[in-house]
């Protein structure tokens, strides 16, 4: 039998319905590096102080700056619906400028980290766990932003040459909100439990 | 084309500031040092309330038809909270030497 198509799944576009798709499984990954991080954070003897390895007060301003960055985001996608396209290019080279900043502050904590002799395998407190599960988790959230940070950049150019569609400017604005709430789930069960 | 209601520019600031100030009752009650337990359940009821009003308001999972909603948390808060009741306690058994 032949889907002839007509009526969209979730009355949403096929685009969107694959970034959320992609969000789920993606979301996925993340859960599974945080689970496997509980096995071995629960099975370790000892586990570092994190007031003690971390300048809380810094990490607490890379969230700031991404859940900034996230409502900057958000003010696009919706200045894109009304077709203010100048407010659009602005408000996600704004969001840009977040990622950036964001991603300048994690090399700047991977650098004093890396200086204190925390390495993938050894670190000062004799807990390989820690180190291992540090670079994997917030490597990869990084990563995620670095993508992002691309995206917009470009994404930003073509809006105010007046390229791109409020379809287009709200799938990476899915992206990046996404990548936001990792982080709080990355701040909460790594930075703060 | 989709054809929707836009949430105005001053809802999606107010749901910046909502975050903004659970993360800071986040930081604070990590750095006075609740009881275990409880800096746990406070910390976990936190964050998932950001991860809503991040999902509702910014994803704009309110305007979407509820299924997209229940489909995405369901899927990842299940599985997510499945792979830790399953690897979590292995963690203690490893840490205590037993089975």
């Amino acid at each position: 039998m032949n889907w002839s198509g007509g009526v969209a799944p979730l009355g949403m576009s096929w685009q969107k319905l694959m970034m959320w798709i992609f969000i789920v499984t993606d979301g996925l990954l993340f859960a599974g590096f945080l689970a496997s991080y509980g096995f071995a954070r629960t099975g370790a003897a000892s586990w570092p102080d994190q007031q003690e390895v971390f300048h809380l007060w810094f990490i607490s301003l890379m969230t700031f700056v991404l859940i900034t960055s996230s409502a900057t985001m958000a003010t696009a996608v919706a200045a894109a619906r009304l077709a203010d396209w100048k407010k659009v290019a602005n408000m996600v080279l704004l969001t840009f400028t977040g990622g950036a900043t964001f991603l300048a502050m994690q090399a700047y904590e991977w650098g004093g980290l890396i200086r204190d002799g925390v390495a993938l395998g050894t670190n000062p407190w004799n807990v390989p766990a820690f180190g291992n599960y540090f670079f994997l988790i917030t490597g990869f959230h990084g990563t995620h932003v670095l993508i992002g940070a691309v995206v917009l950049l470009t994404l930003s150019f073509r809006s105010r040459a007046g390229k791109t569609t409020a379809a287009g400017v709200e799938l990476a604005g899915l992206y990046w909100h996404f990548v936001d709430l990792v982080w709080v789930f990355v701040f909460t069960l790594f930075y703060l439990v | 084309m989709e054809n929707r209601e836009t949430s105005p520019y001053s809802t999606l600031w107010k749901t910046w500031g909502l975050l903004l100030v659970l993360t800071c009752i986040m930081v604070f009650v990590d750095a006075v040092g609740l009881p275990r337990i409880l800096l746990l359940v406070v910390l976990i009821a936190a964050m998932l309330t950001k991860a809503f009003f991040i999902s509702s308001q910014f994803m704009d999972l309110k305007h979407e038809k509820l299924a997209v909603g229940i489909s995405v948390a369901f899927s990842i808060l299940f599985f997510g909270a499945l792979l830790f009741a399953l690897l979590v306690p292995d963690g203690f058994a490893v840490l205590h030497g037993g089975r």
